[in-house]
């Protein structure tokens, strides 16, 4: 057996090879992966700290944005209810790491007491506790679909965010809670790479561990989407009685994207809390979880570049916004239409790519690659 | 019991504006197969159209009240053009993202409003209906109420009428059974699609109309209005005498879950009702049962 180029690429490409392809394009792929991987790496030393800010914030909202993806664009259940397991694991992961949980279950006398976790069982437990949370939510989807089940969704959001908001000595009601950044210190010398240990004091530190959770997740979610159980959350999407027709089990699939898309979810709010160091209700609203959706449309819908495009654009757009304001708009406009100009652009941007470009930026993309396919490398 | 009264007229108005947001929403959705994200952002803009009419044009309400619905009809019809007709042929999904992008839009243009009358988030909406409130035996009403049972009954009489008689109504309803279908009897699909936007959008600004005086002028009203959603499905989606009988019954529970039940429920009552509905007998109490195809 020959070891050829593209079984060294397989796992980084397209698991199977175009005919025509040569091993140097092979070879330009390589590069440009690791190219990435050093960007990626090496990004706190050449960005700034205020911008490495909101590189932390796009690569949350990327985790996000794969999680709602997975369960709206690939599977085809149409969520309004994100925001909730977001916001599941973001209160979990805050109330373990800060001062572990201690109530009584009214009515049954149960003593339940969480002892103080490390946050990184925290955050395993808080993808856990989402998923859970998922399961439920994703209950009304094996009767209903569409439009019915956003609304289940969407009335299951709401009734959670007045749970939350009254349920004030656990979760703090409408005051939120402040969120210690996690003590959580690694040590790495036996790894022999020269990184002593690892400890989440600044940004910097937060941003490693960050890439490591959001891109670990994200390979997984690749290969998940290839298997067996990501066919079938395709063919659910693109016809139910098709989909039963050809044996898969509806009930327990569709419970597993609810339950997947959570636990990437609560993941996210777990990090996404222990970075904005402040959550409340605000942060988890139905209004949020709409323009979570808009990301990944304008990101584009199934596929994971998307959920990656979309993170940057929910990110940086209204950065952009607010540059443009400063550049362009207020020489010539007034004051007044300042607050108009992100939204507004916001719902164009939405309406234009659904109109002629139903698959995002992503799927934009892809076209232009497609149209290049043939340049001579 | 003078407070299970009171709070029953009360509960019975606020069902009434539910209705007709939700009359709105529904005729929409049964003549066009669109649903209307943006359709609590358009009673919002009404009630600011009317706003503009009545203090910053300094129209008497007789004038400014007729312009404001009929600014709001264009809207619907821009709304129709430019967004709802490419996207005729697309899957619910892509709609209602569409039209979340218009109720978008619409905030932020409003939230410009706002800031440009250096008024916060909320402006007090100038008096239409009387203040005197009315009082039988012990029970006191305030005229707004009364005034919003009236137009609502008034209202929706004239569409079931208009459904029922005339020309445009009976297109209506053939469009809504099947669209190639009516083409094909000599309907003008087009031009029905385009008025029951405007119609949509007429009736969103009517309920806009009753719901400034009862809560301030504000963006956040639009919430107020997607309370209709719940109704509607209660009702028994695409059922017109549903969606109303589901707003009456939705504003009558919130009223009484206001008295009876612990804090925070009244808020989210509605919602829960829609999950019941939803879990139990999703064809709501009127609606038809949809067969699934291949």
């Amino acid at each position: 057996m020959r070891l050829t180029w593209s079984a060294v690429t397989a796992p980084l490409g397209r698991a199977y090879t175009l005919p025509g392809k040569s091993w140097r394009r092979d070879l330009v792929r390589v590069g440009l992966w690791a190219a990435l991987a050093v960007a990626l790496w090496t990004v706190p030393n050449w960005v700034s700290r205020p911008n490495l800010h909101f590189v932390i914030l796009a690569m949350i909202y990327v985790l996000i944005a794969a999680s709602l993806n997975l369960l709206t664009g690939v599977a085809g259940q149409f969520s309004l209810g994100q925001a909730m397991f977001v916001a599941i694991g973001a209160y979990s992961a805050t109330i373990l790491t800060s001062k572990g949980l201690a109530f009584t279950l009214p009515g049954l006398g149960w003593a339940v007491s969480v002892p103080k976790l490390s946050p990184l069982a925290a955050l395993v437990l808080a993808g856990l506790l989402a998923t859970l949370v998922g399961v439920v939510i994703g209950i009304p989807s094996l009767r209903i679909s569409g439009f019915y089940l956003a609304l289940a969704t969407w009335a299951l959001a709401v009734v959670g965010t007045e749970i939350i908001t009254q349920w004030k000595d656990v979760t703090g009601g409408f005051q939120g809670l402040s969120v210690p950044r996690p003590p959580l210190v690694l040590d790495l010398s036996w790894l022999g790479l020269g990184m002593p240990s690892y400890a989440i004091r600044r940004d910097q530190d937060f941003y490693y561990g960050a890439l490591v959770v959001v891109v670990g997740c994200l390979l997984l979610l690749r290969n998940l989407l290839r298997g067996h159980l990501g066919r079938a959350f395709q063919a659910l999407r693109d016809n139910e009685i098709a989909a039963e027709a050809m044996g898969i089990n509806l009930a327990r699939t569709k419970t597993l994207a609810f339950a997947v898309s959570a636990f990437y979810a609560g993941i996210a709010g777990s990090l996404f809390a222990h970075f904005t160091q402040f959550i409340s209700t605000r942060d988890f609203t139905v209004d949020v979880a709409i323009a979570w959706l808009v990301m990944i449309v304008v990101g584009g819908l199934g596929s994971i570049g998307g959920a990656i495009l979309g993170g940057m654009f929910i990110t940086f757009l209204p950065e952009l916004v607010k540059l443009a304001n400063e550049v362009l708009l207020i020489p010539i406009a007034k004051e007044a239409i300042k607050p108009a100009v992100e939204p507004v652009l916001y719902g164009l941007i939405l309406i234009l790519l659904l109109r002629f470009e139903p698959l995002g930026l992503w799927g934009r993309w892809q076209r232009i690659r497609r149209y290049w396919a043939r340049f001579p490398l | 019991m003078t407070l299970l009264i009171q709070q029953t007229v009360t509960g019975l108005a606020v069902g009434c504006i539910y209705a007709l947001v939700a009359l709105g929403f529904v005729l929409l959705y049964k003549a066009t197969g669109a649903i209307n994200f943006a359709h609590g952002e358009l009673m919002v803009l009404g009630a600011f159209a009317i706003y503009v009419g009545m203090v910053s044009l300094k129209l008497p309400g007789w004038v400014a009240i007729p312009l404001a619905v009929l600014a709001l009809a264009g809207v619907g019809l821009v709304v129709e053009r430019l967004v709802a007709r490419p996207l005729i042929h697309s899957g619910i999904f892509t709609v209602v993202m569409a039209t979340l992008g218009v109720a978008v839009i619409i905030r932020g243009v409003l939230a410009a409003f706002l800031v440009a009358q250096g008024a916060g988030d909320a402006l007090p909406f100038p008096k239409i209906f009387p203040d005197q409130a009315v009082r039988v035996g012990d029970i006191t009403v305030a005229p707004v109420y009364l005034w919003t049972i009236a137009i609502a009954v008034v209202l929706i009489l004239a569409f079931s009428l208009f459904f029922k008689y005339t020309a445009w109504g009976v297109a209506m309803r053939a469009t809504a059974q099947d669209r190639v279908v009516a083409r094909l009897m000599g309907t003008r699909v087009g031009q029905v699609y385009a008025l029951s936007w405007a119609l949509s959008a007429m009736l969103a600004a009517v309920a806009g109309l009753l719901l400034a005086p009862v809560t301030f002028l504000s963006i956040d009203m639009g919430t107020i209005g997607l309370k209709a959603i719940p109704a509607a499905i209660l009702g028994g989606f695409g059922s017109i005498p549903g969606a109303i009988l589901g707003g009456v019954i939705i504003g009558l529970a919130e009223g009484y879950a206001g008295i009876y039940l612990p804090e925070g429920f009244r808020n989210v009552f509605a919602y829960v009702v829609l999950l019941v509905v939803l879990m139990i007998r999703p064809t709501g109490l009127f609606g038809l049962p949809e067969r699934k195809r291949v």
